[in-house]
């Protein structure tokens, strides 16, 4: 019982702290770990339901949002790449258009 | 008292602090480390909620191949790369919105918290490979996801590749 109310706490209070950093960085590079955490937040609540069910189900799914979070990890950098190419220092709020 | 609360208080707490590390850290090696340590910690705490394989799939794709990505990255950035710092008006701005993001999370999950998440069962075999396995491959479950997702990383994979080349070709 406190387990999962500390699991789920600890959840929420990592989703607001990545979706901070999400709005605070200016690097894209540290925005995108930033989304990873909001990730990782979601995925133990995935996670946290399934051990609470006792359903196999959750875990699943959270298998699934890992491969979704390797493909926008992928993404993510390349854009932050071709970014960091042109531009010293990087700002996200910067560029205009990306062509591609 | 649970026998599994230390540990997954210990798990949290690490993993908690490594965020918070991820998002003021100045610089970026600093940035992947602590990253690195939450997603160790975050592993824990699947493997504390009987979830071996999504904590095996953490372990593996997280602090195997993301955190790798995101230190080769980081190791080609330019050198002296260094990030501006936000104005007060929008440090000010962003903090006050992740603080109503949390009033607004603690807002929905406070029926759990007067003992509405009870362990349904508690001792029930969830996470074996099979189990699992099976939620993710018997039609009319999670097989239509499950398979969405390799066109979704080929998709990535050439989109990346393909944008880095536009960029990168002499003109």
């Amino acid at each position: 019982m406190l387990t999962t109310l500390t699991v789920l706490t600890t959840s929420a209070v990592l989703f607001a702290l990545g979706a901070t950093g999400v709005m605070l960085r200016r690097n894209p590079v540290a925005m995108l770990m930033c989304v990873e955490i909001m990730l990782n937040a979601g995925n133990l609540v995935l996670v946290l339901g399934s051990r609470a069910q006792g359903n196999d189900a959750g875990q699943a799914s959270a298998l699934i949002v890992l491969v979704i979070a390797a493909a926008e990890a992928v993404v993510g950098l390349g854009l932050a790449l071709v970014l960091f190419r042109n531009r010293e220092p990087v700002d996200i709020d910067e560029p205009r258009m990306v062509r591609g | 008292m649970d026998v599994f609360f230390a540990p997954v208080m210990a798990a949290c707490v690490l993993a908690l602090l490594s965020a918070l590390c991820v998002v003021t850290a100045r610089g970026a090696i600093r940035a992947v480390v602590a990253l690195l340590a939450h997603s160790l910690s975050i592993a824990a705490l699947y493997a504390l909620l009987a979830a071996g394989l999504v904590a095996v799939g953490q372990l593996l794709i997280y602090s195997g191949a993301i955190v790798v990505l995101f230190l080769f990255v980081v190791a080609l950035l330019p050198p002296g790369g260094r990030e501006l710092t936000s104005q007060p008006l929008r440090l000010t701005a962003g903090v006050l919105v992740g603080l109503a993001l949390l009033a607004a999370l603690f807002t929905a999950i406070q029926p759990s918290m007067g003992g509405g998440l009870q362990l349904v069962a508690p001792n029930a075999p969830i996470g074996s490979v099979a189990g699992v396995g099976h939620q993710l491959f018997d039609y009319g479950k999670l097989l239509a996801p499950f398979e969405l997702t390799a066109p979704l990383l080929l998709v990535a994979i050439v989109g990346s590749v393909a944008l880095w080349r536009r960029q990168g070709a002499p003109s």
